[in-house]
């Protein structure tokens, strides 16, 4: 069962409500038991409301429909009614039609016809009609005969006799060996016209001003506007102007071509909702299947980074291992010689200073003018590792023939050494000596220490002494 | 909708949240994790190159491993000449032999320990001689081949000889260091 509604109204939830209870009306059933599908919101250029085109059905019919092809293991795509095609494509023919004047479309159908006017592109009426062509055809079938013999056709004959003659004239041969003419058939057909012509003259008296009436321009569509002599009959019934259309279809029967489907569709609420667990799980898991490709993806993409890292940190391994082992030499190598700096430090402070001992005794002799006799050299080491001290004994002779300034000559000669800090005449007395006087002295040396090193004694003496003087 | 409708989709979805999370933690993020700690590696690796070409100069190390090398092996040799007593008198001996010196009898005195733990040899040297003898033979002693320490030196003549003789009173210390672990490794290398 297929309802349409016309719903003037702005939101589309609007009309939805309007259709629905408009389809519920006409279904005789509670809301929850019918099923809608919106056809066509169209916008009406005049008043800019919006028409509705719904198509509904109950949804136990549905429900039983979808159950009885899914027991065949098949799976339900869609359900489309049967009328819905004829009726979106006769509004659809009206609202796109802007420029005429209040026209009126009249689907004559196989098993339903639909009878609808239209004014500047907006939808002023919209009626099912009671004719079908079979109808026609089948009122055609029991035919009384020239020779008042009665006799039926089969429904192929007649719908074949009514593409050919259509609603023929009275005096027209239709089958010339059983005497059927226009006048036998005509009676027959008679009474489902009638009904055509009533009820669309009904409809036009019930949905369109007076005024504008007279001013309906009729145009046939679907299989029916084929029917010979059909549009010109309702012309003179109805006194306005009809126009046939042989093109609309050459056979009887459902003219609907997947270019003129409408897209509505008629589904109970379970299988809806299978639908639409079956698309979201689909869906879900495809994104699922998505995500975990491109997690894939990045998992190959992190793998060859990561081994291409690692192919780059072994030798970087290589080389930080023999920066850290160099470190680590250098930090051994550190302290070891921090550790000889404290040894030789250590040597420095036991052994303290020493006084140039050979470089002094091979020097002293050498000052000694003639007048001077060494008696005795002592040199000592102090604690303090700087300095030293020695001490000098001899007899400065006075005797005549020798010099009695050699004592100061002496220690003006040792004053000038670099080594020697300090000279002090620490004694001196006259002694009597065989054939002479002399004054037996002590100097008292300050000496400059050498400190300790590792490095060759004899080499530092003589450096420190300043002079290579031996004697 | 219809509250299975919501609650299928909801397991739906939820499963299909826990598979993808299920393959992030399996296959992405170990290896996210793994190239976290490799590229901190690779910044430690580098990090502890450039501060070993930085840092160390090889050629700064060899010239000090070399000046501590040379150290060690003396003060080693040095203190292997105070620790053997026959030696340090056979050296002293022969010092003053090959001089021409005439030794008085040593007057050795038991060692004593430093306040370094360093061994300490005192030794009282009497020797007699010409002056550029005993001059030579305290040159030489200076020079020893131990760590000598001569505290006091005394010379005066002695005798009538035709060859004016002098006599050198000499204090001596021989040092023995203890001997370090360390450079002795290094020695050993």
């Amino acid at each position: 069962v297929a309802e349409v509604v016309s719903s003037r109204t702005r939101k589309t939830t609007d009309a939805r409500g309007a259709a629905q209870l408009a389809i519920t009306s006409a279904l005789d059933c509670d809301a929850d038991l019918v099923t809608i599908a919106m056809a066509a919101p169209v916008r009406d250029r005049s008043g800019g409301s919006t028409h509705v085109v719904a198509a509904g059905d109950r949804d136990d019919v549905a429900s039983l429909i979808v159950e009885t092809v899914e027991s065949c293991g098949l799976s339900v795509d869609g359900m489309t009614p049967t009328d819905t095609p004829m009726i979106a494509g006769l509004i659809q023919s009206i609202v796109s039609d802007r420029e005429a004047g209040i026209v009126g479309r009249l689907y004559l159908g196989e098993e339903t016809s639909f009878f609808a006017v239209g004014e500047a592109g907006g939808l002023r009426l919209f009626r099912r009609v009671g004719f079908a062509c079979r109808q026609l055809a089948e009122a055609m079938r029991r035919i009384h005969g020239a020779d008042d013999e009665t006799f039926e056709l089969d429904l192929e004959t007649a719908q074949s006799w009514l593409r050919e003659h259509g609603v023929p004239d009275r005096d027209r041969v239709v089958d010339e060996s059983r005497g059927v003419t226009g006048m036998t058939l005509r009676p027959l057909m008679q009474p489902v016209l009638q009904r055509l012509v009533t009820e669309v003259r009904q409809s036009i008296r019930f949905g369109v001003d007076e005024e504008q009436r007279s001013a309906i321009r009729i145009r046939l569509d679907g299989p029916g506007a084929g029917i010979a002599n059909l549009a010109q009959l309702l012309e003179h019934e109805l006194g306005l102007e009809v126009q046939g259309d042989q093109t609309v279809c050459d056979e009887f029967g459902l003219c609907v071509t997947d270019a003129t489907r409408p897209r509505v569709g008629i589904l109970p609420r379970a299988a809806t909702r299978r639908r639409l667990v079956t698309t979201v799980r689909n869906r879900l898991w495809i994104g699922a299947a998505a995500a975990g490709l491109l997690l894939g993806v990045d998992a190959l993409m992190l793998q060859g980074r990561l081994a291409s890292v690692h192919d780059a940190v072994e030798p970087l391994r290589m080389t930080s291992d023999a920066g850290a082992r160099l470190e680590e030499r250098w930090r051994t190598v550190f302290h070891a010689a921090q550790t000889s700096h404290a040894l030789e430090n250590r040597v420095a402070a036991t052994l303290g200073g020493q006084p140039p001992y050979a470089a002094l005794l091979r020097i002293v002799p050498g000052l000694l003018p003639d007048s001077v006799e060494l008696l005795a050299i002592r040199m000592q080491r102090s604690d303090d590792a700087t300095t030293a001290s020695a001490e000098i004994d001899g007899l400065a002779f006075t005797m005549q023939g020798r010099s009695t300034s050699g004592l100061r000559e002496l220690i003006d000669a040792l004053s000038e050494l670099p080594v020697i800090e300090s000279v002090e005449l620490a004694s001196v007395h006259d002694v009597e000596m065989d054939g002479g006087s002399a004054q037996q002295f002590r100097l008292a040396l300050g000496l400059t220490a050498m400190p300790a090193t590792l490095e060759s004694g004899r080499m530092a003496e003589l450096a420190a002494v300043g002079a290579g003087g031996e004697r | 909708m219809n509250r299975s409708v919501v609650r299928e989709i909801v397991v739906h979805g939820v499963i299909a949240t826990a598979v993808v999370i299920g393959a992030y933690v399996l296959l992405v993020e170990p290896q996210q994790n793994a190239l976290r700690r490799l590229d901190a590696e690779v910044a430690r690796l580098e990090s502890t190159a450039r501060r070993a070409s930085s840092d160390c100069d090889s050629d700064q190390l060899a010239t000090t491993l070399k000046r501590v090398r040379g150290v060690a092996r003396e003060v080693r040799d040095r203190n292997a000449f105070a620790r053997d007593r026959a030696q340090l008198y056979d050296f002293v001996s022969e010092l003053a032999a090959s001089h021409g010196v005439e030794m008085g009898p040593f007057s050795p005195q038991p060692a004593q320990t430093g306040p370094d733990a360093e061994q300490l040899v005192h030794l009282r040297i009497s020797a007699v001689g010409s002056y550029e003898q005993v001059v030579r033979f305290v040159d030489e002693l200076t020079d020893g081949p131990g760590f000598t320490r001569i505290d006091d030196v005394l010379i005066r003549p002695v005798g009538e000889h035709d060859e004016p003789q002098v006599r050198a009173t000499i204090s001596t210390v021989f040092v023995a260091f203890p001997p370090n672990a360390e450079l002795a490794a290094i020695v050993e290398e």
